[in-house]
């Protein structure tokens, strides 16, 4: 009982103590209140009633708008990751060139991102791609062409302009790349060049296995990312046309709030939170084919 | 060293202190400057939460909160809106964490649900003190908010589900203005001529709203008597409804239905942007307001085509009740009387949430009255007449209905599945809800 006695632990303990009272009431309590109420039957105004696995049997074999739900947003996750991160490489690169002005450029393109989480945006990238919104006249002004079709509410397109939103927003993807690139030494490059690799052999055979951790770590927080996507489906579509754009989250907050199945959402969170988990876990131990860590080959 | 970790520590606890020490003089702050507003009495503090689809409706109730505060100098009323529908979930997270306002704006579809599961306060000592006045009133009028034999909510004002119109579009368009049995066939022909005469749009498309009018004027409802199942057996009567509609599509008598779910608020949309000659929708008789701001004109008001003479109904607009977790329920009882029997009010209001029913008020406001309000009251006056009894609250699955009726319409609209298969796909899917999530 020595530990007790050590001044150390109280005065670690007195530091933390707000973020821990937050870490208990604010995250642990209402994560496994939620695995509780996983397992039952709760509408929010009676309590809640027990069901066993009941609500987990139904999403997986009596609920096609789960399915659909669940369909979407990998349709979303892959399709938009990958293609934002490859738009994100590409600046970076462009930007890594000691070009005149490139630190403005920069900042420029890192603002869709500043903004980018915020209402305010997701209401103008309505408005851009609206049936009377600036892209329909721009392709009217440019080619001539009469659009007459909404981006976001017409069912073939409405998904497609909210992965375009995602891409739009690659600003902070953009910057860890420009990070990891200019940790590669110019020796290496240098080293090709003199032997006569032309560019694109040099940026596959070692700009990107030397940027590798940071496209793993980029591909990571992108899924994660992915699969939480929720305002922009909201504000803009609201899981329409048709359950086109239903997001999972949206389905859940549709299901908990609107619909009062509180029980059946906290499951469907758990669902998601395994579904994470498991394809991040597929990518970890995938990354031993791919991913090059530099000390590891010197060492 | 030692000594250094205890200072650590106390330094920790020190900042801690002065921190919360600091938030409290906060509030202290905050608290004394009320205080001090009336030195006499202690104020009051009621909330109240409201449905605000336009800015329109938040400088109403504002100003309605500002003649109260002046009558009632020791009250004082903390207003919060929600647009959307977001209302009804934010409502529920209240109720559930048992932080419901004192005043709750409270929707027909909504009033049975939280009376049962004892959410409000039974208004019936209040109406018998006369707190609040309804003397001479009809009870058919506050029938909405009647559970198990007391009263739960006061109604604000009368609305019913309308058609507006361009009179001046139709004018040009040779098209007679529509009456009360006002056919499809007739509709159908007016749409045509305002595409011809003026290549505007007809109307926008049928919502839900149109579907449950039809079904009335049909003699049956959405759902059965139990709420267990859908009220009508014949699927050809959802096969007619979205025949039409796809017609007229094809025709572009219709706007454009992307456009149409672009829409964001009331100010919105094809009709108050002058685009159609009808404004369909799902607008109540009491948004006449905004959309005569919005298009700077008059427009006339007329019963859904195809309804009949079931098909309408009276609807109360909102009502007002009181939360049973209220402190001050008294001072609640005075407000919500206030909104609605009080002239000034009344007067302030004009009709914006509904039309007054109490008849001292209605004979206040006759000088008043302007012929916005007078069209609006021959309207429901003619509704009264020709239409029947609004059918009972939604069960407790019918917003997960309303979602399916949406996604099903649009689905047919944009042409990916036909009527028919809608029509099955739309009984079977509501059903499943109906039978198994009900109770």
């Amino acid at each position: 009982m020595r530990w007790l006695r050590n001044p150390d632990l109280y005065a670690g303990y007195a530091f933390i103590l707000p973020w821990l009272i937050g870490l208990f009431v604010f995250s642990l309590f209402p994560i496994f209140f939620s695995l509780y109420l996983s397992f039952t039957d709760y509408d929010i105004l009676s309590s809640p009633e027990w069901i066993g696995l009941g609500n987990y049997k139904e999403m997986f074999t009596d609920d096609p708008r789960f399915v659909k739900s669940a369909k979407v947003t990998l349709l979303y996750v892959f399709v938009s990751v990958p293609l934002r991160l490859s738009f994100a490489l590409g600046i970076a690169v462009l930007l890594n060139m000691k070009l005149k002005g490139s630190s403005i450029l920069r900042s420029f393109y890192y603002l869709p991102t500043l903004m980018g989480g915020s209402v305010a945006v997701i209401v103008m990238w309505g408005q851009l791609f609206g049936m009377n919104g600036a892209f329909n006249s721009l392709l009217k002004s440019l080619f001539g062409i009469q659009v007459s079709i909404s981006w976001i509410t017409d069912p073939s397109t409405a998904l497609g302009s909210l992965i375009a939103l995602s891409v739009w927003q690659f600003g902070s993807a953009m910057l860890i790349f420009l990070a990891g690139l200019k940790q590669i030494p110019a020796s290496l490059i240098e080293a090709a060049k003199v032997d006569g690799a032309p560019a694109w052999q040099r940026f596959i055979r070692i700009t990107l296995p030397l940027l590798s951790p940071v496209i793993f770590f980029n591909l990571v927080m992108g899924i994660i990312g992915g699969f939480k996507v929720f305002s922009e489906g909201m504000i803009l579509t609201g899981g329409g046309p048709h359950d086109q754009t239903l997001f999972y989250v949206i389905y859940l907050y549709e299901t908990s709030f609107r619909f009062l199945h509180m029980g059946y959402g906290s499951a469907m969170a758990w669902v998601l939170l395994l579904a994470v988990c498991l394809l991040t876990a597929l990518v970890f131990r995938s990354s031993s084919l791919w991913v090059h860590y530099e000390s590891k080959g010197n060492g | 060293m030692q000594r250094i970790r205890w200072i650590g520590v106390l330094a920790g606890i020190l900042l801690i202190a002065v921190l919360a020490g600091y938030g409290y003089s906060l509030d202290l702050k905050d608290k004394e400057a009320s205080a001090s507003r009336t030195s006499s009495e202690p104020v009051i503090t009621l909330r109240m939460t409201y449905w605000a689809g336009s800015q329109l409706t938040i400088d109403k109730n504002t100003a309605v909160i500002a003649l109260f505060e002046q009558a009632y100098p020791h009250i004082k009323i903390e207003a919060e809106s929600i647009s959307g529908e977001a209302y009804d979930d934010r409502l529920i997270v209240m109720a559930a964490t048992n932080s419901l306002p004192d005043v709750v704006r409270i929707d027909y579809s909504n009033m049975a649900r939280y009376a049962k599961k004892n959410l409000l306060l039974p208004l019936d000592p209040y109406i018998i003190d006369q707190t609040i006045d309804l003397e001479g009133v009809h009870p058919v009028y506050n029938a909405g908010a009647m559970v198990n034999g007391k009263q739960y909510g006061l109604n604000i004002g009368n609305n019913a589900l309308v058609m507006f119109y361009d009179k001046e579009l139709l004018e040009e368009a040779k098209v007679k203005p529509p009456t009360s049995h006002y056919s499809w066939e007739q509709y159908e022909n007016d749409l045509r001529a305002v595409k011809n005469q003026t290549g505007r749009y007809g109307d926008t498309h049928l919502t839900q709203q149109h579907f449950r009018v039809w079904l009335r004027s049909n003699g049956v409802s959405l759902y059965n008597e139990a709420q267990d199942g859908l009220g009508y057996e014949d699927d050809r009567l959802w096969i007619e409804f979205f025949t039409r509609q796809l017609r007229w599509q094809r025709e572009g008598l219709l706007t454009p239905l992307s456009q149409e779910l672009e829409t964001r608020n009331l100010e919105d949309g094809p009709f108050p942007r002058g685009q159609t000659a009808f404004g369909g929708y799902s607008y109540w008789s009491n948004q006449i307001d905004i959309l005569e701001k919005e298009l700077d004109k008059q427009v006339g008001l007329a019963p859904y085509p195809g309804a009949g003479g079931h098909g309408m109904f009276i609807k109360p607009s909102f009502f007002h009740s009181i939360a049973k977790s209220s402190k001050h329920p008294y001072e609640a009882a005075l407000f919500i009387n206030f909104y609605t029997n009080n002239l000034d009010a009344a007067k302030s209001l004009n009709a914006y949430f509904g039309v007054p029913y109490n008849p001292k008020v209605i004979k206040g406001l006759q000088e008043t009255f302007t012929d916005t309000q007078r069209n609006v009251l021959a309207y429901l006056s003619q509704v009264e007449k020709d239409g029947s009894l609004i059918d009972p609250p939604d069960p407790i699955a019918g917003p997960a209905i309303n979602q399916l009726y949406k996604s099903i319409s649009n689905e047919i609209l944009f042409e990916r599945i036909s009527p028919e298969a809608g029509a099955a796909k739309f009984r079977m899917e509501a059903s499943a809800w109906l039978e198994v999530k009900s109770d």
